[in-house]
């Protein structure tokens, strides 16, 4: 079985160190996982554009909402915009618990909101997130 | 002097006077119409005066003719006086030239006319033509004149159909004068025509100079429209909204034709009846040279009329029927200003506010925008500090020693309290700019919500509440401001088994006071009004005491400041007590006694 592919969109490489983290930490899946830093390396990730032409589509999209370039909002709104993308399970992580900012999210077709938390055990929230969203179970027909 | 001659001279002389005034009203006025009217009645107050000195067998026939000339000639005269109102195609002003001429030319030049009984077919025929012009003329002249009345304000129609009556009546007296012989002829004949001359008199004099008292009469229905608008004026918000009430009814009252109203820059306000129409009326009214604008004055010269008042002027071209304003006119117009000049202050005044609240509004989303992305920003970095002190508690493990964890764990108290800090603010900040819907709120039943919540987190303490008042205010505001003084008393009281006493007093004037008392350690006095500033605090921050941020009790006060009212501290024997004034207006219902609960 080949590895899941995780691609994880966040500009801030403390919160991204910790998404990648948590991730190579799930038992029993093999992952591969990726970084881009902002919102138009993401989008040129997915559509194989320049310097990440040889890559192939992830499995699973950490997302940030946050980003420069181009807005966390609008890579979620073109992926899920797009026929061939909107499979991709999307999870948005975000510092911002507005109920505006979370409705906003779902609403452009994210598939989980999972707000950073600047108390309690993150790593372990993360992790148990990380191992949910990879399972095979979960994930759709895209694995091989 | 026998009484048909008395009536006749007392009839020619009138008819003089009344030549009189409207030659001088056309010297006053020069307009085409009055110099029409003037020529008419020059001609018949000549032509009556001339008629009673001349003996009427004797006298050269040139007189006499002359005499006939003048008669003669008044339809005519009349005819182009009406159409100076509603003027015809010149085909039809050159027919009529045309007929007067082939009347009046034979009347020079034929030296018999004939007797009276005893006519010539010719002579027949020129006195059908005769009388087929005075008909057609005159017929005419009323008939044009009673139309031009149409559609018309009160004041022109009267008065444009007065000119038409008048003219008919003089029509028949003259046709009566000739058709009754100048002697021997029955008095009642006499009578009939120098009484049909008087009446037609009368109704010019009138037609023309109304005085106040009739004008005003007629104007009553269009003065009626005047106050309504007047009225409407309060509902207006607008400057354009103003001039389109205002200036079509003050153009109707007083009759005008065209009428504009323009600020001081020279814009056009409103205008009637139309914008096309106006534009020269406005570049005069412009020009009017105003020594020193006072508001309210009316500068009146001929064809215009101007209104001076605070933000413009208002300009009115007089229409044909009503060729002056008189001092009725002016009075009304003078009186409006104060009205007209309240409207447009108004205006302005909702302008101003209107764009004044919008500001704001902005103001404060753009402040809240911000406050969040602050609030924001200061969060990422707590965020990655948390989530590496959970990671190093991890990787280090089992190597963990007693001060690593303690290490550890003020870490991460910190990052707590930097949060709540921002929390707190972000909260201080929202209370009173952002809306709050206010609700009724019971507070008994929220102290017993708050006190159960409590219960894990201090399971010694005891909250008692007396009977509470139902409150009008935001219900999430309402739990902030208890929960912060419940939990405060737990908190900081000193003692794990700390009583919270919540009672309410109904004050004279039915406001309420709450009071929240515990019997813990106290505040000392001059920390009283301090306690209440942000960030400060009575205790030093130490492991014992994890401690609020400092705003909580901040925050409490604008709480209840929002809802009205206000909060003091205030002596108690034993601990704490805070007095929460409510006024009236947000006491829906004050305490009713109840069992206490805890």
């Amino acid at each position: 079985m080949s590895p899941v592919r995780v691609l994880v969109a966040e500009d801030n490489e403390d919160h991204r160190f910790f998404a990648v983290r948590a991730l190579k930490r799930v038992e029993g899946v093999e992952i591969e996982v990726e970084g881009v830093a902002d919102g138009q390396q993401t989008l040129d990730y997915v559509y194989r554009r320049g310097a990440y032409a040889d890559r192939a589509l992830p499995h699973l999209i950490f997302l940030d909402l946050k980003m420069p370039k181009v807005d966390g909002l609008a890579v979620l709104e073109t992926i899920k915009g797009d026929p061939d993308l909107a499979p991709i399970p999307v999870v948005v992580l975000s510092s911002s618990d507005r109920p505006e900012d979370i409705e906003a999210a779902y609403r452009n077709g994210t598939n989980s909101y999972v707000t950073k938390p600047t108390v309690g055990d993150p790593s372990n929230d993360l992790k148990c997130v990380a191992t949910y969203w990879t399972s095979r179970q979960v994930l759709p027909g895209l694995l091989p | 002097m026998e009484a048909v001659e008395v009536v006749r001279w007392v009839t020619s002389i009138l008819l003089a006077v009344l030549g009189l005034a409207a030659v001088r009203m056309w010297v006053r006025r020069r307009t085409e119409a009055a110099a029409w009217l003037a020529a008419c009645f020059a001609c018949l107050g000549l032509g009556a005066l001339a008629g009673r000195v001349v003996p009427d067998d004797g006298g050269p026939i040139v007189v006499e003719r002359l005499l006939g000339v003048l008669i003669l000639v008044v339809p005519y005269l009349l005819f182009r006086f009406a159409d100076t109102f509603r003027p015809t195609t010149k085909a039809v002003r050159v027919a009529a030239a045309v007929l007067t001429l082939l009347v009046h030319v034979p009347l020079l030049v034929i030296a018999d006319l004939g007797t009276p009984g005893a006519y010539t077919a010719s002579q027949l025929v020129y006195i059908l033509l005769v009388l087929a012009y005075w008909t057609a003329l005159s017929t005419w002249t009323v008939v044009v004149l009673w139309r031009a009345g149409r559609g018309e304000p009160g004041v022109a129609r009267v008065r444009v159909r007065l000119l038409a009556g008048a003219a008919a009546l003089l029509n028949m007296a003259l046709i009566a004068a000739v058709a009754v012989p100048a002697e021997g002829g029955p008095l009642i004949g006499v009578l009939i025509s120098q009484g049909l001359a008087v009446t037609s008199i009368g109704a010019f004099l009138l037609a023309f100079a109304p005085p106040g008292i009739l004008r005003r009469e007629w104007r009553r229905q269009e003065e009626r429209a005047l106050r309504h608008a007047e009225r409407e004026l309060m509902a207006e918000t607008t400057a354009a909204g103003v001039a389109a009430v205002l200036v079509p009814r003050i153009a109707e009252s007083l009759g005008c034709r065209c009428a504009v109203l323009l600020d001081h820059q020279g814009r056009i306000l409103g205008a009637h009846p139309e914008l096309a129409q106006v534009t020269r009326l406005a570049a005069r009214a412009l020009d009017a040279a105003m020594a020193s604008p006072m508001s309210g004055r009316v500068v009146d010269e001929v064809d215009l009329t101007v209104l001076e008042l605070a933000n413009g002027r208002l300009a009115l071209a007089p229409s044909p029927y009503s060729p002056y304003f008189g001092s009725e006119e002016i009075a009304l117009l003078e009186a409006l200003a104060p009205s007209i000049d309240l409207a447009f202050e108004r205006v302005t005044l909702y302008e101003g506010e209107r764009r004044a609240r919008l500001d704001v509004e902005e103001a404060k989303t753009e402040l809240e925008g911000l406050l969040y992305g602050i609030s924001h920003d200061l969060r990422t970095p707590l965020v990655a500090l948390n989530g590496y002190a959970d990671i190093l508690a991890e990787e280090l493990g089992e190597a963990q020693t007693s001060e690593v964890l303690f290490i550890l764990e003020r870490l991460r108290a910190n990052v707590r309290y930097m949060d709540d800090l921002i929390n707190d603010l972000l909260e201080l900040s929202r209370i009173g700019r952002i809306e709050e819907r206010a609700e009724p709120v019971d507070l008994a039943v929220l102290v017993r919500e708050i006190a159960a919540g409590l219960e894990a987190a201090h399971p010694q303490a005891r909250v008692v509440s007396g009977p509470l008042p139902v409150l009008r205010m935001s219900p999430v505001r309402a739990r902030q401001l208890l929960s912060n003084l419940i939990q405060n008393a737990m908190k900081h009281g000193g003692r794990p088994d700390i009583t919270v006493h919540i009672d309410s007093t109904l004050l004279p004037g039915e406001g309420v006071t709450v009071s929240v008392s515990d019997d813990g350690c106290g505040i000392p006095d001059d920390y009283r009004e301090k306690v209440f500033g942000i960030f400060e605090r009575l205790q030093a921050r130490d492991s014992d005491d994890p401690g609020g941020t400092g705003i909580g009790l901040a925050i409490c006060r604008r709480i209840v400041e929002q809802a009205g009212g206000s909060v003091d501290i205030v002596d108690a024997p034993v601990g704490t007590r805070f007095d929460l004034t409510f006024p009236a207006s947000v006491v829906l219902d004050p305490a009713v006694p109840l069992e206490t609960t805890s």
